[in-house]
């Protein structure tokens, strides 16, 4: 099949399967609303006192106020930029990390790859929730180093799939003509092997980004993540906690907006995963 | 055999080993000097230096190091800083509740996802594993704090049915119970049915089915047992999980367990009590993940055999 | 032992059709096919890989994995016609009456269980007590010719070779003493000198007991060692069919003649029927015509060949051939 027929059917098999289409759907509107919050919500998070507090939902802030008088459907809105830019970071961390040391683990082989092994398995089987409660402690709380000590934990997962498929293709044919003809390490690796490790990492990178919402999320509402007065979905549903039997809207729309979130994104990274990995596909 | 379990568990060892010079040296590069938190500014140097003496913290950090690992060993995880009790005390009291917390929901979790997963795995795309199917994947999107606030939400403060926080009776169980299971059970039948696909699939079922053997003992003895291979893995890998999100969901019903105590510990910068629970959850994992995989040498001969064992 | 006469029909197939349920439609693996299989007969039924040879050999006795076909036509074993029975009769035939190997013994051999296990399993769903099935396998692990019987039942299945793991599977399925025997490609996996054995083992059941044999390969090779009567399979069809010593002096199809012409000289097995170009279709329309034709030399000569499927046309003694040409070539 040439190039073009083979976009066509991808693209075909993309627009047929309806939970992708529908995973996209959703995480397109996620995307906008955080880059447009500004144009979308009608306040900024922190403006207070712009009503009574723990005001009911009405026409006029549709998923009422907070203790603060605050608007909470603009809160809420806010809340997707912190979920999504968290979330990214910490992927966008997590790959460099993770197919660098999957990279030199998997060509050198050897000591390097005995010790950066061990470093991944101990990272990868801790509880990352609990790990990255560690690093916090040290690092202090801060949305930023919920960032950090996610991506420190979960970095594994990246390294150790990189890692098997460097091992498989460094034996093949191709490769070996390149170290044949004295290509320098580093080129053998970005031009032979990085291309062909990007379709499972792109899977994984889409996988992951919902547990990252979850673990991210959860970090904040354990209060070591995001501080007062952010707009923060886990943030805001642990504040509502006490007031949860006066005002229950305060819980009930930023877990909704977390819910979707995540749910859109699993829908958008399985949906893909089948598409461009079959054999995965969990029947 | 006895060799594969060794190599294990020095394995293990090693890391316990490096987590622990981890956490003690993340601990200890936090700065800021704990006695100078504790202390205001009106007491004396001498005082201060008499009390760092006491807590061992003028020495230089590798013999720190030693000394603490040397405490462990002998089961004392040090003092906590805020409350001035043991934390062996404290410990006591609080992980007897995080267990019985999450035992008690690792297997009413198993005991409803196993079956499930079993049955949609047998009727697979029938009308039954359709609506599992498309039910999980909703379900694996509910984080289990939200879950947990809905469910008080609903429960508590609605109907007023249950009691929101405490843990002294059997009311105090159910909510907490049913947000941690909740929140895992998606996965659970998802990767039960997946197993059971995979052992359905195999030709030694055809075999047996060929042999004469009635539908029953087909599933019983051969798609069963194979499965359970699988199934064991998934319960003990499950635990460090289970034991995460105990850490949220005790916060949430307010349940004095191990993972509260952890939180509490984070905010207020009590790292006696940080390392000595990121220590014994290490610990835990790492014993798991030995357990798993001695269980799975146990269970499957093919493993067994390569690792030299004998196969009889 | 009942004494069996032998000569009357122990399986017979008729106008057999077995369409699977695909994504995109149907697809028709099996079609109009006539066979007739007797006691104490080794018939092998070859082609190539996907022309429906192993669908019909895993729909006697309704062994299926995804359950998605939809079958015509009846099949017919000792008198009964077994084609639609219900599931708890089908349970007591299965292994009792017909048993089949399988082609790769590593997968079909379940591993968490010991060798004899697995056979000791199927003799005691005759009644028998453990003690006396395990005797009872060990004799039988003899008669497939394992050595150390004693010791080898306590075997898993990977502990053994491909040719041991073949003779418990053998074993296994002769159990209950059934008197057909099903063996879809049983030696693809093995090598050479093993093949040899595996074959004779079969051919010693055929004369000592009396088991009919449904032999499904594509190697030649071992037809012409113990088979008796060969089917030649295309597309779902049976394109030729006749005595061993028949077809390979006289082959009439096309698809046949192409298949033997393929064969070396020497009595080496062939993994491989090599060069007819092209590859068997996979039939999802159908149509009356010949399935052969868009390999077949002949066919642009015939406007029937794309119009009419082939009627079957006799050459005696039980050789037939479905082609539209044979009624010309007929002595």
């Amino acid at each position: 099949m040439s190039k073009k027929e083979k976009r066509k059917l991808f693209l075909y098999s993309y627009l047929k399967n309806r939970n992708l289409m529908l995973g996209t759907v959703i995480v397109l509107a996620v995307v906008l609303i955080a880059l447009f919050s500004d144009w979308i919500a009608p306040y900024n998070f922190d403006d207070a006192n712009l009503a009574p507090k723990f005001t009911r939902p009405c026409a006029e802030f549709p998923f009422g106020t907070d203790e603060f008088g605050r608007d909470m459907f603009s809160r809420v809105i806010y809340g997707s930029r912190i979920a999504l830019r968290v979330a990214v970071l910490a992927m966008l961390i997590e790959i460099v990390l993770g197919v660098s040391i999957g990279l030199l683990s998997g060509y050198y082989g050897g000591n390097l790859d005995r010790v950066l092994s061990f470093l991944s398995d101990l990272t990868w089987s801790m509880p990352p929730i609990i790990m990255s409660m560690a690093v916090i402690t040290v690092l202090g709380k801060s949305i930023d180093n919920v960032i950090i000590a996610i991506a420190v934990v979960s970095w594994a997962q990246y390294a150790r799939v990189v890692r098997a498929k460097t091992q498989s293709l460094k034996n093949m044919a191709f490769v070996e003509t390149g170290i044949a003809f004295n290509e320098k390490d580093i080129s053998i690796m970005s031009f032979y092997i990085l291309p062909n490790i990007i379709p499972p990492i792109i899977v994984l990178a889409s996988l992951s980004i919902p547990s990252t919402i979850m673990s991210t999320t959860a970090l904040s509402f354990l209060g070591l993540g995001a501080q007062p007065p952010s707009p923060d979905w886990g943030l805001a549903l642990s504040s509502s906690m006490s007031h949860i039997a006066t005002a229950p809207w305060l819980a009930i729309f930023p877990g909704i907006a977390l819910v979707l979130t995540v749910f859109g994104f699993n829908l958008f990274g399985e949906g893909l995963r089948d598409l461009l990995d079959p054999r995965l596909k969990s029947r | 055999m006895a060799g594969y379990i060794t190599k294990r568990l020095v394995q293990g060892i090693m890391l316990v080993f490096v987590v622990s010079i981890l956490v003690f040296a993340m601990m200890d590069m936090m700065p800021g000097d704990p006695i100078e938190l504790l202390t205001d500014r009106k007491v004396t140097d001498e005082v201060k230096d008499r009390l760092r003496a006491q807590y061992g913290l003028d020495q230089p950090p590798v013999k720190r190091y030693f000394n603490w690992v040397n405490d462990v060993l002998h089961g004392d995880f040090g003092t906590s800083i805020r409350t001035k009790m043991k934390v062996n005390t404290m410990l006591a009291q609080r992980l007897p509740i995080t267990i019985k917390l999450t035992g008690t929901a690792l297997l009413i979790e198993l005991l409803i996802a196993i079956p499930i997963g079993l049955l949609a795995a047998y009727k697979k795309d029938g009308f039954f594993d359709r609506l599992i199917m498309s039910t999980s994947v909703f379900f694996a999107a509910l984080p289990s704090f939200w879950v947990a606030v809905m469910l008080i939400l609903i429960f508590g403060v609605t109907l007023r049915v249950l009691p929101l926080s405490g843990f002294s009776g059997v009311k105090h169980y159910v909510l907490p119970i049913t947000a941690m299971v909740l929140g895992g059970i998606a996965t659970t039948i998802r990767m039960t049915k997946t197993e059971v696909l995979d052992v359905l699939r195999e030709k030694y079922i055809l075999t047996a089915y060929a042999k004469g053997l009635p539908k029953r003992k087909v599933l019983v003895r051969h798609v069963l047992r194979n499965a359970l291979i699988l199934v064991t893995i998934m319960v003990f890998l499950n635990i460090p999980w289970v034991i995460s999100g105990a850490v949220i969901i005790e916060r949430i019903f307010v349940i004095p367990g191990m993972g509260n105590m952890l939180t509490e510990a984070i905010l207020n910068q009590d790292f006696t009590i940080v390392q000595a629970c990121v220590l014994l959850i290490s610990i835990l994992t790492v014993v798991c993940n030995i357990v798993c995989d001695v269980i799975t040498a146990i269970l499957d001969p093919r493993i067994r055999i390569s690792l030299g064992g004998e196969g009889r | 032992m009942e004494t069996v006469d032998i000569g009357k029909a122990l399986l017979q197939l008729e106008n057999l059709s077995i369409d699977y349920r695909i994504n995109t439609g149907m697809l028709s693996a099996v079609h109009n096919v006539n066979l007739t299989l007797r006691h104490g007969e080794i018939y092998a039924l070859v082609g190539e890989s996907g022309c429906g040879k192993s669908t019909i050999a895993h729909n006697v006795m309704r062994l299926s994995i995804d359950h998605n076909e939809v079958i015509n036509g009846r099949i017919i074993f000792e008198g009964q016609d077994i084609t639609s029975i219900p599931e708890p009769e089908m349970e007591k035939i299965r292994g009792k009456k017909i048993g089949m190997i399988f082609q790769n013994p590593l997968d079909s051999l379940n591993p968490v269980y010991r060798s004899g296990t697995q056979v000791t399993e199927a003799l005691m769903l005759d009644g028998m007590s453990k003690k006396e099935a395990v005797l009872r396998t060990i004799e039988l692990f003899r008669d497939v010719q394992i050595p150390n019987p004693e010791q080898r039942i306590a075997a898993f299945p990977h502990e053994l070779s491909g040719g041991m793991r073949q003779r418990v599977m053998i074993a296994m399925m002769l159990a209950r003493n059934p008197s057909l025997l099903i063996a879809d490609e049983p030696t693809t996996a093995l090598d050479v000198t093993v093949e040899a054995q595996i074959l004779r083992i079969m051919k010693r059941l055929q004369q000592k007991f009396r088991t009919g044999i449904l032999l499904i390969t594509h190697n030649f090779g071992i037809v012409a060692e113990i088979a008796d009567r060969i089917g030649i399979m295309y597309a779902g069809e049976i394109v030729e069919e006749g005595t061993v010593f028949d077809i390979f002096k006289n082959p009439v199809h096309p698809y046949s003649r192409a298949l033997l012409s393929t064969l070396p000289r020497y009595h080496k097995s062939l993994r491989r029927i090599a060069a007819i170009d092209g590859n068997v279709p996979r039939i999802t329309e159908k149509r009356a015509e010949c399935r052969f034709r868009n390999r077949c030399p002949y066919s642009s000569e015939d406007e029937r060949c794309a119009t009419q499927s082939p009627n079957a046309v006799s050459f005696g003694s039980g050789h037939i051939v479905r082609c539209h040409r044979a009624e010309e070539d007929r002595v």
